[in-house]
């Protein structure tokens, strides 16, 4: 039996130790209210069941999971909960170690009990986890408790993606007694976590206060005394109250564009750090493999070909984005296709001369006189603006496209229900840091966002191999293979970008991480305010 | 007069339950329905798992049901005074509206208030001094106000509050009773806004009023009897001149309640209007049905309150 005792507590500590500077060690000041914002107003607030980022950072710094994203460095995955575990059955066993002395914020101890509650909560489909559920379920057979302090998790198979999914910022520990009081998460009432603030107030419509939880486990954490969370609907609002000084942080969706950016700088000059991001989100155009013209092959790679992915980027991401990249190297390092050698590929190169000659012997093959269709797109964000731009690199070849603009709500129904021919700007947003998140939402034949209904049994084959494989190295191969194929010979959904944003952080703010998605690393428990 | 009230009130139970009618088949007719939005939006489950969710939650709604059904349901609940669930919030409509209905109120009363504190004088002002350089002033004010798009004028606000005094009101929502400074200090600023607009039409109909006024004989026989021109204007001409203005204040007063939707979303007011675009895209058929029927209420009391007044300043009309 393989069996591995890995003690991510200390190698934590050593990375942390390594990559702090010795000055900001020992500089981290207690005390402070951090201001923050929040797009909308979640309504509701729990983790399992919604999908909005409103609703998980409305409680990310509530509840704990059994491992985290590092505060320090969001890439590396530490402690928690479990302070460490085991891995035996050759991979497809997990025995997780937990902490001793924890207790939920009405008091109560914490136990594996609470482990074991919440993972039955998940996975009961009257619960209809949107989140953690889909991701751990195909993987987890089911969950033992061993003890008040050990609790055991058999897998499927030995997924790679497990240790990253208990991790997630979705995938949180709910406390028995309260799930058994209230059946859910949603209200107020039942945010009873162990994480490092508790839920002061929720005043609808207006503001989410957090103040310091006196009994965390780490008695050192958090620095802050506590961190509000504005409910700021609308970017003339938001960015107004960035520029008033209002709010001491911007790392949250929506991103600021270019030009909000640098209103920003002229409006708060030195007084804060800006940075631009990838925020873990794709935008592919949708093609529908079921109704014509994407039916046909040809014209599927002919819109792949014509598409001028930095055209698109520099005018529809005013330059923030990653093109053509079907895993951005800055997220997934080793796991994407190097962007060199996508770079060079038909379709992916920046001349686009002879990739624009050959989509149109593609069309004309097919459509001697050119072909209409609708171009579907949500009222959302500037989706139309780049749906525009989409149209206009496609007349080229011969392909005339109508916008059809659909109401948010409406456009999402529209597509999963097939009713499109091509969506022309779609962020797709990963909500877990591994690279078979892409995969799986989008190119797999069951995937949520594979709504284009393509199938290709060896990209299926292929993502269940880099699921079940343990070595990085091995693991990266497989998706390497999968990017390649689908950049150079068929896919239905076709990556434009992955889209990066503009932010900003107050220079009060400090030790301030960006996590890998935008659900990650919300919890602030090591940030403090330099007064 | 009697008989005239009466008329009115009873006028007022058909109206209301045809908009009641109509809100309930709107709602519906807007494609998708919550569940579809609550599953399809969360796009991680395979589509399988997608259609029996939906399915679920249809169950759950009621939205399964002949749309006769839920509409007789709803009726009877609402004249109970029952609005229902909110599947969205998971907490009853009631508990929402009255969360946000006085906040909203609050913010029209004070733009009204504003709007006609400043558009009857100056209407006034503008037309007895007619083509002169104030007359010309207070009515490129008006057209200007009035061709600014509302969202614009808002939106415009924030930027100079922010840019010439680096300045925004405090954006944690403070109740009248509870800080009545800092709760003035967020509402004055989209009242003023929307007072802009509105009290355009109301500056001019005033004034045109006025004109037709002042060369009345009786204004005429009032100033030969040495009345004092501020008593001539304000006692005898400004009451009849009202009338109509009246009526349009009535009128505005009622549209008033779209354009607070605009305000509360730019100055992040969590009102009714917040609440309805939230309600709206997540097609809480509940909490959209109360609100707008509450805002249908509110234009029909308006339009009840202006044909009393009209009674009180008219006497004429008691016997029509």
């Amino acid at each position: 039996m393989l069996r591995r005792r890995i003690l991510i507590a200390l190698t934590g500590a050593l990375v942390l130790a390594l990559a702090a500077p010795a000055s900001q060690s020992y500089a981290q000041k207690r005390g402070g209210v951090l201001n923050w914002f929040a797009y909308g107003d979640p309504a509701r607030l729990d983790v399992f069941v919604e999908n909005a980022l409103i609703s998980q950072q409305a409680v990310a710094g509530v509840f704990s999971g059994l491992l985290q994203d590092s505060p320090d460095d969001p890439s590396q995955i530490v402690p928690d909960l479990a302070t460490s575990y085991d891995v035996s059955n050759k991979g497809k066993t997990y025995t997780f170690h937990l902490r001793k002395g924890v207790k939920w914020h009405d008091g109560k101890p914490f136990t594996s009990a609470d482990v074991k509650a919440t993972t039955d909560h998940i996975f009961d489909p009257q619960t209809k986890s949107t989140r953690c559920g889909p991701m751990l379920a195909p993987m987890v057979d089911k969950v033992t408790v061993v003890d008040d302090f050990t609790v055991r998790f058999d897998l499927k198979f030995a997924a790679a993606p497990f240790i990253p999914s208990v991790a997630s910022a979705w995938c949180r520990i709910a406390a028995k007694h309260i799930l058994e009081r209230d059946g859910n998460l949603q209200q107020a009432k039942s945010q009873i976590g162990t994480g490092p603030f508790r839920l002061k107030r929720y005043e609808r419509g207006s503001i989410i206060e957090w103040e310091r939880n006196p009994d965390y486990y780490d008695p050192k954490l958090p620095y802050l005394d506590g961190l509000k969370q504005y409910i700021l609907v609308g970017s003339a609002r938001q960015l107004a109250a960035a520029k008033a000084g209002q709010i001491d942080a911007w790392d949250s969706w929506p991103p600021m564009d270019r030009s909000q950016w640098e209103e920003l700088k002229a409006a708060r000059g030195d007084s804060v750090v800006t940075y631009r991001w990838p925020i873990n989100t794709l935008w592919a155009v949708h093609l529908n493999t079921v109704k014509p013209p994407f039916d046909n092959a040809d014209m599927r790679k002919a819109v792949h070909l014509a598409l001028d992915r930095q055209q698109l980027v520099e005018k529809g991401l005013e330059g923030a984005g990653t093109p053509c990249a079907i895993l951005d190297p800055k997220l997934y390092g080793e796991y994407a296709l190097p962007l060199d050698e996508v770079m060079k590929m038909p379709g992916c190169r920046p001349d686009k001369a002879a990739d624009i000659a050959e989509a149109k012997k593609l069309v004309a093959k097919h459509f001697p006189n050119g072909v209409d269709i609708d171009v579907e797109t949500r009222q959302v964000g500037n989706y139309v603006d780049r749906t525009q731009v989409v149209v206009a690199q496609l007349a080229k070849i011969g392909i005339r496209g109508k916008i059809r603009q659909l109401e948010s709500a409406v456009g999402y129904a529209a597509y999963a229900k097939g009713d499109f021919t091509m969506i022309a700007s779609q962020d797709n947003a990963m909500f877990l840091s591994d690279p078979s998140g892409i995969f799986s939402l989008l190119y797999i034949k069951t995937g949520g966002r594979n709504w284009v209904k393509w199938v290709d049994p060896k990209i299926d084959q292929w993502a269940e191999d880099a699921l079940a494989e343990q070595v990085p190295a091995k693991r990266a191969a497989i998706y390497h293979k999968m990017q390649r194929l689908l950049l150079t010979e068929d896919t239905a959904t076709v990556p434009v970008a992955w889209v990066e944003g503009w932010f900003f952080y107050d220079k009060k703010v400090k030790n301030f991480r960006s996590g890998n998605t935008v659900y990650d690393n919300n919890t602030f428990m090591k940030v403090w305010l330099e007064k | 007069m009697h008989q005239y009230v009466i008329r009115r009130l009873l006028l007022f139970v058909p109206t209301l339950l045809g908009v009641t009618l109509i809100i309930f088949l709107l709602v519906r007719l807007v494609p998708g329905d919550m569940a579809e939005i609550l599953v399809y939006e969360a796009g991680s489950l395979s589509q399988s798992e997608v259609k029996k969710q939906i399915a679920q939650i249809r169950g759950e709604l009621g939205l399964d049901r002949p749309i006769i059904a839920q509409y007789a349901t709803w009726i009877g609940h609402a004249a109970a005074g029952s609005y229902g669930y909110s599947y969205w919030e998971k907490r009853p409509v009631a508990d929402i509206i009255a969360d946000r209905f006085p906040r909203s109120m609050e913010l029209a009363i004070l733009t009204l208030v504003l709007a006609i504190a400043w558009a009857i004088p100056l209407g006034v002002i503008s037309a007895v001094k007619q083509n002169t350089w104030i007359d010309y002033v207070v009515r490129v004010i008006s057209i200007g106000g009035l061709s600014l798009p509302l969202f614009l004028t808002g939106i415009l606000m924030l930027y100079f509050l922010v840019t010439f005094f680096s300045w925004l009101p405090p954006l944690e929502y403070a109740w009248f009773f509870q800080d009545p400074l800092t709760n003035l200090s967020q509402l004055v600023w989209p009242a003023v806004a929307q007072a802009l607009y509105i009290s355009a039409p109301i500056m001019r109909l005033t004034r045109s009023q006025m004109l037709d006024v002042i060369r009345e004989d009786y204004v005429r026989t009032a100033r030969s009897k040495g009345l004092s021109e501020l008593v001539v204007t304000y006692h005898h001409a400004l009451r009849n001149a009202l009338l109509p203005v009246i009526t349009f204040i009535g009128w505005w007063a009622g549209r008033l309640l779209g354009g607070i939707v605009i305000m509360e979303i730019i100055f992040g007011i969590p009102g009714m209007g917040t609440s309805l675009i939230d309600a709206v895209s997540h097609r809480d058929y509940p909490t959209v049905q109360a609100i707008v029927l509450l805002m249908a209420l509110v234009f029909l009391s308006l339009n009840l309150i202006v044909d009393m007044l009209y009674v009180v300043l008219d006497p004429r009309i008691r016997y029509a």
